[in-house]
């Protein structure tokens, strides 16, 4: 079977999905009685008028960890083709893998040395 | 003696070829296209009806076992012992006023939750519940499942930042930071399971197991690759106790406070269906899938393992991990965000690299668990 | 050159198209969305098309990559990103005039190059096409570790040496130790 025809019903089910979702939402907005008022289209915060704005600093650490996530995922998808076939490399796989990973580690030690990962 | 005994069952020892639905479709395109058409739209209702009736089935489930665990009989009132409490629940959703907050950003408010279902849905279709169960079967289904995850997480970003409320702001920030820290170690775990069958194929994964199963041949790699993927896997569904982006003591709902009526249930039914993503995913990766029971060479007792169908196999196995998963979510406390970066980035990614090179050295010497 | 019609060949150019299309559209939204989020989730929309193209050359494997690492990775970092520096309410202001003659002209330099580069380029199809690898994850696995002639073990290796220098790199740039306590939230 051709490798890209396999691919054609993941596409229709992304379509039909979408399709019913949008079918299911436009029925709930049919049935369902819809009455506005301005205070139910605050924002919900516990009863009280909302304060202030969403503009709110977000620490930096999220970023750091998407970063680290970033890099140790770029690492991690070289790892997939080498443990496909693994099994035909042998000993010389097994170094070479432990060479990549083992300057990595290093990165990982570093990150842990600068206290990049505390979070407090 | 035993196998002169059962002489016939060996014979009948079963060889398990995977037919995909997809498969069928495209032979039967080439002879009747009727029947092409009559299998898509079997495909098609049958993955809209298993997504409903199991995300219904395991909330109903979800609620009985809290309650016993909680001694308390949990919903009783419709239907038999409450069975059809999910129905009344998903009508009741169905009919509610949904409501978009006027400070909401429109368009991106109205994805979010379409964008977590196709997620979810994406991932149901490649997982093998028997050899002539499974819709679809991609050469990388194990990279696949992994990066459609990962559009789900985006879904929930999409849905905490388009609301514009900060209990829904902070919740899709925690999760997004929770998901892809556990990525990490799934997809280490994801590794050992690859370095073991050679392939990134569900299918071939399971056939793999043939002689075995990965956590009983894998022994001591297996089972903590095994329970690494739990933990990073219950993490990445945030459910408790990792289930900080919807803190409700803290955060009200997290990332779908502004949510209500229908597109609320798209997010709820994403995350139980996820649920069962997860744990098929670890029954099909390190429990053997579909695979019986077997133990290489043994053909009377495989014999008899074979009796059982493999469909059967798979809902023990998958009921089994997702009982596990509601059995942790009552006993243990919820964690804090420090607790929670500190499990992933210091004790599980060491972990996580440390078994996986454990893993390669099996597999160079071939010291697996019986047989050898 | 002939070229046969058949049903399959049809599938890939309409699947072609349509990609094309939706990126294209997608990478326009992306360059005039006032709302910066809207932009990242269009962003999103273009990087799934490019996984789709790699799909349609049959290299399913890279389009998995694709995907793993710019929808699941890249993107979510641009997210973080929107969330660390505005808020929904804050609006693109639309640039000074210079700067639109800037990005007029650097984009129609780009441009221009990509034309010359593609026009002037022979792309050896048959020769591609003949050797389509079964399963591509193993045969990018052979490529990247074999240590004979053809094989790129040493690139492999130096790869792990970027990824060092950018973890070295993130921490020096995100931890500025003078701003200790920036916001309170978690």
């Amino acid at each position: 079977m051709d490798k890209v025809e396999i691919y054609l019903p993941i596409l229709i089910m992304v379509a039909v999905g979408a399709l019913i979702a949008t079918v299911l939402m436009g029925l709930s907005v049919l049935i369902g009685k819809r009455t506005r008022s301005k205070v139910k289209m605050q924002p919900y915060e516990c009863g009280v008028d909302p304060v202030g704005d969403t503009k709110h600093p977000v620490p930096v650490k999220y970023y750091m960890v998407a970063i680290l996530f970033i890099i140790f995922d770029i690492e991690v998808v070289f790892l997939y083709p080498w443990a496909v076939i693994y099994d035909s490399l042998g000993m010389f796989g097994f170094l070479e893998m432990l060479v990549f990973v083992a300057i990595l580690i290093t990165g990982y030690f570093y990150i842990l040395g600068k206290g990049a990962l505390k979070w407090d | 003696m035993l196998d002169f005994l059962f002489g016939q069952l060996v014979a009948t020892h079963a060889t398990f070829d995977v037919v995909t639905l997809s498969d069928r479709t495209t032979q039967a395109l080439a002879e009747d296209p009727w029947l092409a058409a009559g299998y898509a739209l079997l495909g098609l209702a049958g993955v809209g009806g298993f997504l409903s009736l199991l995300g219904m089935a395991l909330i109903y489930v979800e609620r009985k076992v809290a309650a016993h665990f909680q001694c308390r009989l949990g919903p009783m009132r419709v239907g038999w012992h409450g069975m059809l409490q999910s129905v009344a629940d998903a009508i009741k959703l169905l009919l509610k006023e949904d409501i978009i907050p006027d400070r909401a950003d429109r368009v991106l408010f109205l994805i979010a939750p379409v964008f977590s279902i196709i997620a979810t849905t994406l991932g149901l279709i490649l997982i093998p519940m028997s050899p002539s169960l499974q819709v679809v079967d991609l050469n990388i289904g194990v990279i696949f499942i992994s990066a459609v995850s990962s559009f789900g997480v985006l879904g929930i970003l999409l849905a905490g930042w388009s609301s514009n409320n900060k209990w829904s702001l902070l919740g899709a920030m925690r999760a997004g930071a929770q998901f892809i820290s556990y990525e990490i170690s799934v997809t280490l775990s994801l590794l050992v399971v690859t370095l073991f069958a050679g392939s990134l194929q569900l299918s071939e994964i399971v056939q793999s197991q043939q002689d075995g199963w990965w956590i009983w041949r894998g022994h001591i790699v297996g089972l903590v690759a095994f329970f690494v993927f739990l933990i990073a896997s219950t993490a990445e569904l945030n459910r408790p106790p990792f289930d900080l982006p919807e803190a409700e003591s803290e955060l009200t709902g997290g990332f779908h406070t502004e949510y209500s009526g229908l597109r609320f249930s798209f997010f709820f039914l994403a995350e139980f269906i996820n649920m069962f993503i997860a744990s098929a995913l670890a029954a099909t990766l390190f429990l053997g899938g579909w695979m019986p029971f077997h133990i290489g060479g043994l053909h009377t007792f495989n014999g008899l393992m074979d009796l059982i169908p493999p469909g059967l196999w798979f809902a023990g196995k998958t009921t089994f991990i997702i009982f596990l998963i509601m059995w942790v979510r009552w006993t243990f406390p919820r964690l804090r965000v420090d607790q929670l970066m500190r499990l992933e980035w210091k004790f599980l990614l060491p972990v996580g690299f440390i078994n996986l090179f454990a893993a390669a050295t099996l597999v160079i010497t071939k010291l697996y668990f019986f047989p050898w | 050159m002939d070229i046969t019609l058949n049903p399959a060949d049809l599938t890939h150019t309409i699947a072609f198209y349509t990609l094309a299309l939706t990126s294209i559209v997608a990478a326009l939204i992306v360059v005039t969305a006032k709302r910066i989020f809207r932009a990242a989730v269009a962003l999103a929309v273009v990087l799934i098309c490019g996984a789709g193209f790699y799909i349609l050359l049959n290299y399913d494997f890279i389009a998995g990559v694709q995907l793993l690492v710019y929808v699941g990775g890249i993107v979510i970092l641009i997210v973080f990103a929107v969330m660390l520096t505005s808020s929904l309410e804050s609006i693109e202001e639309p640039p000074s005039l210079g700067r639109k003659a800037l990005g007029l002209f650097s984009s129609l330099a780009f441009l221009a190059t990509a034309v010359i580069a593609f026009s002037e380029t022979k792309f050896p199809l048959s020769s591609i096409s003949a050797e389509q690898p079964k399963d591509v994850a193993k045969a990018v696995g052979r490529k990247l570790l074999d240590y004979g002639a053809g094989g790129y073990v040493l690139p492999f290796e130096v790869i792990s040496l970027l990824l060092l220098a950018s973890v070295i790199g993130a921490i020096v740039v995100a931890r500025n130790p003078k701003r200790k306590n920036e916001g309170s939230a978690t």
